[in-house]
């Protein structure tokens, strides 16, 4: 093994697990205290494929679980236990949960001002303080102390900066429906209603896709023990259904894992036999669950880093074996993107890219995949290995994204009815592909700018962009700069960003135009998606009339990708417009 | 000529000069980075702060076009002059700079294509935006049409609560919408299985007869009567099988014409005599959108206590023809977001107390209460728990805190003047046997057994009483019932077991009254000066507690709660005034969409002037009955003018008409898995099934929905919304939803130009960037394999020839 192999795997294993200890520390469900023996002992993985309807869908309880809990607390989970498991514990066992921290209030200066009004209230203590305004988890107890209700009602009449925020607070205290003890400081939580209610996860009797799903409650006897009827399903079937979730209901509240572990082992053999026709595949539920349960899969971001090392080994130093490593672990976090990518398709039913988490994780697969090609196109370049290296880069920062932020919700939802177009296929992949490529242009564009840093001069790719990927052979044959390099890698990128910005500009002005009325509207989205591609003009334009050819291209590169992030996240995020959903 | 005079001349030319700049590449970039900026002021790229400081966090931002300086929409600013002539100038630029510099040869055809492209792109634009007409309009699903045997004739709206009637020579008909059903299943028949809109009407016949018409859209053949309390009529021996009541009057579905749209940010002053139906209109040109506009003087309302400022406003309304003919028109003044309220301010003449109470229990705060001393219906809440009192001073407070006592009244035979007894709880019997309390000296007793607390009766409302026993000289006893209410005493005769005597007698012997006192448990009182406010906590039988209170701060009440006076008015007088609502707490959808915008409207003729203050209305309906109040408010405000005139006005939108009418022939509701559950989220599409008018008839159904618009006319009619299911409320019977849609309506010219503009420019960067340097490297190719011989000399050749070409073409293009 030569030095320069040695020095990048000694790397690799340094930055790593250290990345790891980061993500266990900062992940989308932040861990919290052990669960309990009980919580351990119990086995919900039968439910993985158990169907819930909620909203217009069809999702695995493991699915619907993550939503839920995700609503009350947030990115943790509640005192480390699995969400499959809090939902129900909520539900049954609500006494546990009136003074525990599982309330989730995200705006930090918020956390503060709640922080301050709780000072002196029983039991909020200087530790628990200063772990409340870091994790932003409150016990419901807590947040239903006068002044606490007083404030969050006040901030929900700010709209535009507290109202999202204590909105969900107080809609996470209406789905614990928290009461407090007379004569005692004590909060006893009713969720049993409200959750049990939700949970529908008996099929329409009618066997009809568009019936009614019934929750799991509304199989409860009536007085006297009389079997309810609901329509299109046999008595005995309810009663199978009531008995074993009956049986589990009991189990669970006297801690009997055993007990539980075979009444929900009944009941995910019953559920899916009541109306097979209308009910998802085992599969496909199986895989949602395992879905959710794997994060995503956006812990891809640390295989992307991985490769990123040794790709900038192989760039920079040029060490060849750093670069073989380089690009097989880049092809091997593609193919696990990829096979997210395709899970999620697979389980949503369609090409994931209906909302920000799904435009992201697409976008920069796009990139990777012309990454790859590009690879192929030029692997004899001098170029080789600059847009693997690009691809790992956007791509890890792109997941990233993705996995720390919970503002990019992963849950998978219905789309919008506007959406229902073959035009967000080919319009919004192709603005999305166009985003990923400028992201990978603007990290060429950063390396010539530290090249220049480190010295180099106003050197720039004579034969330009994509004439560059044309000749890309005579590259590898002759010395040429670092500089020549990356400005020809940042214009082969932009050349097909520009091209597919365009593209997709046009494609959405077509779909606008027979879905709205009218081609072009001035909506912030659509001005900002024109003024990146003006940026890019100037870029054009200024390769004919600039003497620095090559640190014009770096910095408009930059800027443009600058101007493409503010139209992806500050305009979705901030700014209301016609396109709020994309 | 030599090539010296040949530039002397060049430079000598003005026009040369001219067209010299024009063609420079730099002035191009130049003016991209002026377009750039541009761009990014007026869209979403630069903001200015605004304090609004409701809970404490700090500002809220406005876009820089939205300031007072521009006033402008996104649509505005980028229509102004400036940006015609940025446009127009990089317009002229690409054609002289393509002229001029590029030559058309098969190398530079990508560039040609791409700056061509543009072109024709912004020519598309100029006729599409120059002729763009855009708006929307809702149409209602259907009516009810009435025919009469003698040929009358009424129609109305086919909307739950909505009424008509119909003069007969036999009476009056009153009909009234009772029932809608969106998806009525047909349950037999050829047409099994399907839904269909339901409509049941409530008709009362001049005989007082009454029943409901249930009438299906679309099938006629099964329209039939139902008595309410009896059922189908068709079931019904005395009908013989006929299906209806009243075969002679004709109740039937048709449809909702609707002839109009309004357009898209426009604004409007309607008007019309009081009395008259039909609108005239005055568009009100310039009106601010984003800014509020008042001069100083005018009297508004802040609910944060900001102030606008003196901002005043003078845009005139010009119109003829109207009902406002010979008075000056003129707005002056705007609000963005504020609502007509009626406000407490504590300066009338009188003394009029109020109080502004917030009670917060453990399950947070409830809604704030005002209580008025001085008005019966209006003193007290939470079922008289709660009560306000105003003393002229301190010793007005003493009956209050009496008044929580029971007081029982006795006179039995003998007894020359009725004895006052304040009662306690000691007099109670709690199941233990009390003595019997001696009475009038001639051995009549009495002891109480137990009370009757706000007792609901139904038709006698809350009443208070006591169980009485009474034992007589000669030792019977026996219960009598005292109540308030003096009309509910009853004695319980021994002889029945205890029943009550069944004609309500009450022995004559003993006369007994009972007053339960003051059943406030909390009572807030307040005086002039020293008095303050106070707070009285009762306990059932007298004040328990009692505290001085601070206003706006909260005091304990018990059983978790507190109180909190906000504010005490001691001449409370109310008066109407527009209060603007601060910039966090409006709803941004509302905000947007002009939704809560009035102007203030000054009326004028000579002398004469009066100002007043008119709601935006997002439809300029013509009658209450013709609308849902979903979709638009209706408050049209009366002025009677200097002549005596009276006129109703409305601030709304420009009303056109459609180039047809359209109707709404049915209205489907695509559901996603689980079924429609009346929320968006449950819906996978809508669309509205349109027939379009053709001379005495209809079109053929047009089926518009998502993603589909259809065109008729010239005009494109797209989904734009739809009326969701809403549950009733105080004052609005609710709504089964699905009654009407909302239809975008506009006009596309040019769409095809600028289509085929970006076209040819995306096929000049795919030429520019791929197949030229594919076309160069074959030319290249040949011309080295035609003239050079040796591999160093091609090398040599090829390096020389990259130079060039990256020195002249900056290596892109």
């Amino acid at each position: 093994m030569n030095k320069q192999l040695r020095v990048a795997l000694v790397s690799a294993l340094i930055v790593l697990p250290l990345v790891w200890g980061v993500t266990k520390r900062m992940g989308s469900r932040a861990a919290q205290p052990e669960a309990s023996a009980f919580a351990q002992q119990v086995d919900l993985s039968p439910l993985d494929r158990v169907a819930v309807y909620r909203d217009g869908r069809i999702k695995s309880y493991g699915s619907f679980a993550n939503q839920i809990l995700g609503f009350i607390s947030g990115p943790h989970e509640l005192l480390g236990q699995d969400d499959t498991f809090s939902y129900l514990d909520l539900m049954l066992r609500a006494g546990r949960y009136g003074d525990a921290d599982i309330v989730h209030v995200k705006q930090k200066a918020m956390r503060v001002q709640l922080a301050r009004m709780l000072d002196g209230v029983e039991g909020f203590d200087d530790a628990r303080k200063a772990r409340f305004i870091k994790s932003g988890l409150l016990s419901p107890r807590l947040l239903m102390e006068p002044d606490v209700q007083q404030q969050l009602r006040v901030w929900s009449r700010d709209l535009i900066r507290t109202a999202k925020h204590s909105d969900r607070v107080l809609g996470a205290l209406n789905v614990l429906s928290p009461m407090r003890v007379p004569g005692s400081g004590r909060v006893m939580l009713q969720a049993e209603q409200v959750l049990g209610r939700a949970l529908c996860v008996i099929p329409p009797g009618s066997g009809r896709s568009d019936a009614q799903w019934f929750s799991i409650i509304a199989v409860a006897p009536q007085s006297g023990g009389v079997m309810v009827v609901l329509d299109g399903l046999e008595p005995g079937e309810i009663e199978v259904v009531w008995g074993a979730w009956d049986r589990l209901v009991v189990a669970w509240r006297s801690e009997d894992a055993g007990g539980v572990n075979s009444a929900v082992a009944e009941l995910a053999r019953v559920l899916p036999t009541l109306k097979p026709e209308v009910y998802p595949s085992q599969r496909k539920l199986g895989w949602e669950s395992w879905y959710f349960s794997n994060g995503h899969m956006t812990w891809v971001w640390l295989v992307y880093l991985l490769s990123l090392i040794f790709l900038l080994g192989g760039v920079v130093y040029r060490w060849a074996s750093a670069r073989w490593i380089g690009i097989g672990v880049f092809t091997i976090a593609f193919g696990l993107h990829t096979f997210a990518l395709g899970l999620r398709w697979y389980v949503s039913g369609r090409w994931p890219n209906s909302n920000m988490f799904e435009a992201v994780t697409t976008a920069v697969w796009f990139g990777a995949l012309v990454a790859i090609v590009l690879e192929l196109l030029c692997g004899r370049s001098a170029m080789r290995n600059l847009f693997a290296l690009t691809g790992a880069a956007a791509s890890m920062v792109a997941m990233m994204a993705a996995h720390f932020l919970p503002e990019l919700d992963a849950n998978i939802s219905n789309r919008m009815p506007i959406l229902h177009d073959i035009w967000l296929y080919i319009h919004t992949n192709v603005i999305i592909a166009s985003y990923a490529l400028i992201a990978m242009a603007s990290v060429t564009g950063v390396l010539y700018l530290l090249w220049r840093v480190g010295g180099g001069g106003k050197d720039y790719a004579h034969v330009g962009g994509a004439a560059s990927l044309i000749d890309a052979g005579r590259f590898g044959e002759k010395k040429i700069s670092k500089g020549e390099v990356f400005d020809g890698a940042t214009m082969i990128l932009l050349e097909l960003a520009v091209i597919l910005l365009w593209t997709g500009i046009i494609m959405g002005a077509i779909w606008a135009d027979h879905s709205w009325g009218r081609p072009w509207g001035w909506d912030p989205k659509e001005v900002f998606a024109f003024n990146t591609f003006v940026i890019f003009l100037i870029l054009v334009h200024l390769r004919k009339t600039s003497k620095d050819k090559g640190l014009w291209t770096a910095w408009l590169a930059v800027i443009g990708c600058g101007v493409m992030m503010f139209n992806w996240v500050v305009i979705n995020f901030v700014i209301s417009g016609l396109h709020s959903y994309a | 000529m030599t090539s010296d005079q040949t530039r002397r001349k060049k430079k000598r030319s003005p026009g040369g000069g001219v067209v010299g700049a024009l063609s420079s590449i730099r002035l191009g970039i130049s003016l991209l980075v002026v377009l750039f900026v541009y761009l990014t002021v007026g869209s979403a790229g630069l903001f200015y702060p605004v304090w609004d400081d409701v809970t404490g966090l700090g500002f809220t931002t406005y876009m820089v076009r939205q300031h007072r300086l521009f006033e402008m929409t996104e649509f505005e600013w980028f229509h102004t002059w400036f940006f015609f002539a940025l446009v127009g100038l990089i317009s002229l630029n690409i054609i002289v700079a393509t002229i001029g510099r590029i030559p058309f040869n098969l190398l530079k055809l990508g560039v040609w294509m791409i700056h061509s492209g543009i072109i024709i792109l912004a020519v598309g634009s100029v006729i599409y935006f120059g002729t763009k007409v855009e708006g929307d309009t809702a149409v209602f699903r259907r009516r009810v049409v009435i025919t009469s045997p003698d040929g009358g004739t009424a129609d109305f709206l086919a909307l739950v609560g909505h009424v008509g009637m119909l003069e007969t020579r036999g009476g009056r008909y009153v009909f009234q919408v009772a029932e809608i059903n969106p998806s009525w299943p047909i349950l037999s028949g050829e047409h099994k299985g399907k839904t269909a809109y339901s409509v049941s009407v409530m008709v009362s016949t001049p005989s007082g007869q009454r029943f409901v018409r249930q009438m299906l859209a679309g099938y006629p053949q099964f329209t039939e009567d139902v008595i309410p309390g009896r059922g189908r009529v068709v079931k019904l021996e005395e009908f013989g099988g006929q299906k209806l009541v009243d075969e002679s009057i004709d109740i039937a579905l048709g449809f909702d014409a609707q002839d109009s749209f309004w357009v898209k940010d426009s604004s409007a002053l309607h008007v019309r005599r009081a009395g008259e139906r039909s609108w005239a209109q005055r568009p009100i040109h310039g009106l601010p959108r984003y800014n509020d506009y008042v001069g100083e003087g005018v009297d508004i309302e802040t609910l944060d206590g900001s102030t606008v400022g003196d901002h005043p406003l003078e845009l005139g309304v010009g119109g003829k023809g109207d009902a406002l003919d010979g008075v000056d028109v003129r707005v002056t003044g705007y609000l963005r977001y504020a609502e007509m309220s009626r406000m407490l301010v504590d300066d009338g003449d009188k003394i009029k107390p109020v109080v502004d109470v917030q009670i917060v229990t453990d399950q947070g705060a409830l809604p704030s209460t005002q209580l008025w001393a001085g008005d019966t219906d209006r003193r007290s809440a939470f079922e008289d728990r709660l009560e306000f009192w105003w003393v002229g001073d301190e010793s007005e407070i003493e009956p209050l805190r009496e008044a929580y006592g029971r007081l029982l009244t006795l006179r039995v035979e003998g007894m020359e003047a009725a004895e006052e007894i304040r009662l306690t709880r000691e007099h109670i019997d709690e199941g233990e046997e009390e003595a019997f309390i001696p009475i009038g000296g001639d051995g009549y007793a009495f002891r109480v057994t137990g009370a009757i607390d706000r007792l609901e009766i139904e038709g006698q409302g809350t009443v208070s009483g006591l169980v009485m026993e009474f034992k007589r000289p000669g030792g019977e006893t026996f219960t009598r019932w005292v109540f308030e209410n003096a009309t509910l005493t009853r004695d319980l005769s021994s002889d029945d077991g205890g029943q009550m005597h069944p004609d309500g007698e009450v022995a004559p012997d003993i006369e007994a009254a009972y007053d339960a006192g003051r059943w406030a448990s909390v009572t807030i009182v307040a005086g002039a000066g020293d008095t303050g406010v106070r707070l009285l906590l009762g306990g059932g039988w007298e004040v328990v507690q009692e505290h001085v209170l601070e206003i706006g701060r909260a005091q304990a009440i018990g059983d978790g709660q507190s109180l909190i006076v906000t504010r005490l008015l001691e001449r409370a007088r109310e008066r109407r005034v527009a209060v603007i609502i601060p910039p966090a707490q409006r709803i941004r959808d509302f905000d947007v969409s002009r939704h809560f915008a009035m102007i203030r409207l000054t009326l004028s003729n000579g002398d004469w002037s009066e100002s007043v203050w008119l709601p935006y209305h997002k439809y300029s309906f013509e009658d209450m009955d013709d609308m849902s109040p979903t979709l638009s408010r209706y408050q049209p405000e009366l002025v009677t003018l200097h002549d005596g005139r009276r006129v109703e006005l409305m601030f709304s939108r420009e009303k056109r008409v459609l180039p047809s009418p359209v109707a709404l022939d049915d209205f489907i509701v695509t559901a996603r898995v689980g079924g429609f559950r009346g929320t968006t989220s449950t819906v996978r599409d809508w669309t509205s099934v349109l027939r379009f008018k053709q001379g005495d008839g209809w079109s053929a159904a047009q089926r518009v929905s998502t993603n589909d618009p259809k065109a008729n006319g010239g005009f494109w009619y797209f989904q734009s919304y739809w009326e969701p299911p809403r549950p009733a409320r105080a004052g609005d019977p609710g709504s089964s939803g699905l009654n009407f849609t909302g239809l975008g309506v506009g006009n596309r010219n040019g769409v095809y130009t600028q289509l085929a503009g970006c076209c040819l420019s995306v096929i000049g960067m795919i030429w520019a960037w791929y197949i030229k340097p594919i076309i160069r490297r074959k030319r290249r190719g040949k011309v080295l394999a035609e003239h050079v011989d040796s591999i160093a000399q091609i090398q040599q050749k090829v390096d020389c020839e990259e130079e060039l070409v990256g020195a002249d073409e900056g290596g892109t293009s």
